[in-house]
């Protein structure tokens, strides 16, 4: 099981993963800064599980996840963001992402959201 | 909502924010004090902007010192002793979580942009065209940092 981190912010993506281990899940992570990175990585390798940051430069997350979604790819996909106002979580579900993490988040939290996608 | 309450509404907001992200991913306290102004003069200071429905910055800042203690925090990182890309990258964040956590109860159709970051020792943040409606000092046991949120009274276009 391979998962991909999307976030502009290096500070993010190495809390990220420390947290991923935290809460347990030893999978392999592959870093990325933009959208555009994510879309190459996803083209070339096999990921599982994509978590993605919402508000990034040149590409959004759910920009990000839209064109995966056109472009057919079923990869599994949730956001890490500090943004989850009603309504951009109608637009990430309908978009087909399949949960939105809220920062500040807690070891915890991310292992209760992953566990059933990632098993324990 | 009066126009009189809202500012109360984003302070609260901001404060919660402010003290779940310190408790949570800090592991310390970080609680508004009475203070007007921050210590020291090297700072790191990091500008979010709001565009759209509502027209504004977030503004976090701290001394050099203070940002080297939330940057170890933040990473959990105890070899971070400069100012570089980490320390940016995690001001950044903070004010992105911060400013991310606000959004929500500003009006619908409000943009953020992603963080803008500046640190030294030779500049101040001024404000043109606007009006400071909320400015807290926060204390933790790494030392203060200010939040303040400024509303624009000649809002920017696009975004």
């Amino acid at each position: 099981m391979r998962i991909l981190v999307v976030d502009d912010s290096k500070a993010m993506r190495m809390i990220i993963r420390r947290t991923l281990r935290m809460a347990g899940f030893h999978h392999e992570v592959r870093e990325v800064s933009s959208g555009a990175e994510a879309l190459q990585v996803l083209q070339t390798e096999a990921i599982d599980l994509v978590l993605s940051d919402w508000n990034m430069p040149e590409m959004n997350g759910l920009q990000l996840l839209e064109k995966l979604r056109h472009d057919g790819s079923k990869v599994k996909f949730g956001f890490v963001t500090s943004e989850s106002s009603m309504e951009m979580r109608i637009a990430a579900g309908n978009a087909g992402a399949l949960f939105m993490v809220t920062k500040p988040f807690t070891a915890d939290g991310l292992r209760t959201v992953l566990e059933p996608i990632l098993g324990a | 909502m009066d126009n009189a309450t809202e500012p109360r509404r984003y302070e609260t907001e901001i404060n919660e924010t402010v003290g779940d992200l310190f408790g949570t991913m800090l592991n310390t306290e970080a609680t508004p004090t009475e203070d007007t102004a921050l210590p020291g003069k090297d700072m790191v200071t990091a500008i979010i902007a709001f565009t759209g429905s509502w027209n504004g910055d977030l503004v976090l800042e701290c001394c050099h010192a203070q940002a080297l203690t939330f940057t170890r925090r933040f990473l959990q990182c105890e070899e971070i002793t400069e100012i570089g890309e980490e320390v940016i990258s995690t001001i950044a964040e903070l004010s992105n979580i911060v400013a991310g956590n606000l959004k929500v109860v500003l009006p619908n159709g409000t943009n953020i942009s992603t963080p803008s970051v500046i640190e030294g020792g030779h500049y101040d943040v001024r404000v043109y065209r606007g009006k400071i409606i909320n400015h807290t000092i926060f204390a933790t046991d790494g030392g203060p940092f200010s939040v303040r949120l400024i509303e624009a009274s000649n809002p920017k276009k696009g975004a």
